[in-house]
C-alpha cells in the first residue's frame, strides 16, 4: 500500500534502506534516523489534532527533540504523573497548569503509554548515535528492530490515544522553553 | 532495589531469572557509557545467533524481554539509564569496525 502520511513515507524509506542487499553503514544510520523521525512527526501530527485547524501550523513548530525526550522519560518511568513535575527548570508550567485546573493534579499512566514513551526515548537515543556518534556502531539487526518498534509503538498509541494521560503527554511534549520564555 | 535497600549491580539485574530471557537470545552483555544527554547509561546488548529470523513471535518476545530489563533497572535504585541494543553474533563481533 502506498504511504499517505509523512510518517508512513519515512517508515517506508527506513525499510527500503535496511532491505538493500548489502546495506552500508550509512544506510543503517539513515534508516534509524528515518524511523525515529517517523515517530517524531507522528506525535506532532497527533498533538496538532487537539487544536483547531487554523492553529496547527503554529503548533507543529512548538516541538523540540529535547523537550519531547524529557517528557517521554518522565512518562516512561512513572505510573502517576504529577503535573507540576513537568515544568521546566525554574519555570511555571503555564500550559500545564491549565490542564491541572481542569483535571486532577495526578494522572495515571497506563502501562502501554509507558511503553510508548519508553520507545520514543530509545528511538531518539539510537537516532542520536546513528546521526552523530560514529564511535558507536549501528547493526542491521537494531536498525530492523528500531523500524519494527516504531510501527508497533504507533499501533500501541492508538490503544491509549484517547486517555487523559496520552493527551497530557502530547501537550507536555510541546516546547516548554517557549512557553516559559 | 535489593531487600536491604542497597542498589543492585548491572550484573545482578541481568542475572535475575524473573526476566525470563528468551531461548533464542544467545548472550546478554553490556557496556557502560554516557547517553546523548550526558547521563550515565548502560547499553545492554541482546545477541542473537546469525541464523535467527525475527518473525512476529520473536519480535514480541524480544520487546517483552527488553521491557522487563528496563523495568528492572527502573526499580533497582541504580541511577543509570538502560538502553537495549540488538545484534546478531557476527555483527556484534565486528561492531567496532562497522561505524
Amino acid at each position: 500500500m502506498k504511504p499517505e502520511t509523512y510518517p508512513e513515507m519515512l517508515l517506508e524509506h527506513a525499510a527500503l534502506l535496511i532491505a538493500r542487499r548489502r546495506p552500508s553503514a550509512a544506510d543503517l544510520r539513515r534508516s534509524c534516523s528515518a524511523s525515529y523521525y517517523a515517530l517524531f512527526h507522528f506525535f506532532i501530527g497527533e498533538a496538532a489534532k487537539l487544536f483547531p485547524a487554523s492553529g496547527r501550523s503554529y503548533i507543529r513548530r512548538c516541538f523540540h527533540h529535547g523537550e519531547m525526550s524529557k517528557t517521554a522519560r518522565v512518562f516512561s518511568s512513572n505510573q502517576q504523573i504529577v503535573i507540576d513535575t513537568l515544568k521546566g527548570p525554574g519555570q511555571q508550567p503555564t500550559h500545564l497548569t491549565h490542564v491541572a485546573h481542569r483535571q486532577n493534579k495526578q494522572v495515571a499512566v497506563a502501562p502501554k503509554l509507558k511503553d510508548v514513551a519508553r520507545s520514543f526515548v530509545e528511538a531518539q537515543e539510537l537516532r542520536e548515535n546513528a546521526d552523530y556518534d560514529l564511535a558507536h556502531a549501528i547493526t542491521k539487526t537494531e536498525a530492523d528492530m528500531a523500524h519494527r518498534r516504531v510501527i508497533q509503538t504507533i499501533e500501541d498509541w492508538k490503544a491509549v490515544r484517547k486517555t487523559r494521560a496520552a493527551k497530557l503527554f502530547l501537550i507536555a511534549c510541546m516546547g516548554m522553553k517557549r512557553q516559559g520564555s | 532495589m535489593s531487600r536491604k535497600g542497597i542498589p543492585m549491580s548491572v550484573e545482578d539485574i541481568l542475572r535475575d531469572e524473573s526476566l525470563s530471557q528468551p531461548r533464542f537470545v544467545e548472550q546478554v552483555t553490556y557496556e557502560e557509557t554516557l547517553d546523548s544527554s550526558g547521563r550515565d547509561a548502560v547499553y545492554i546488548w541482546l545477541i542473537l545467533p546469525d541464523k535467527t529470523r525475527i518473525t512476529p513471535p520473536q519480535f514480541e518476545n524480544l520487546v517483552g524481554y527488553s521491557r522487563r530489563i528496563v523495568e528492572a533497572f527502573n526499580k533497582s535504585g541504580l541511577d543509570i539509564a538502560p538502553y537495549i541494543r540488538y545484534a546478531r553474533r557476527s555483527e556484534f563481533k565486528n561492531k567496532d569496525v562497522i561505524a
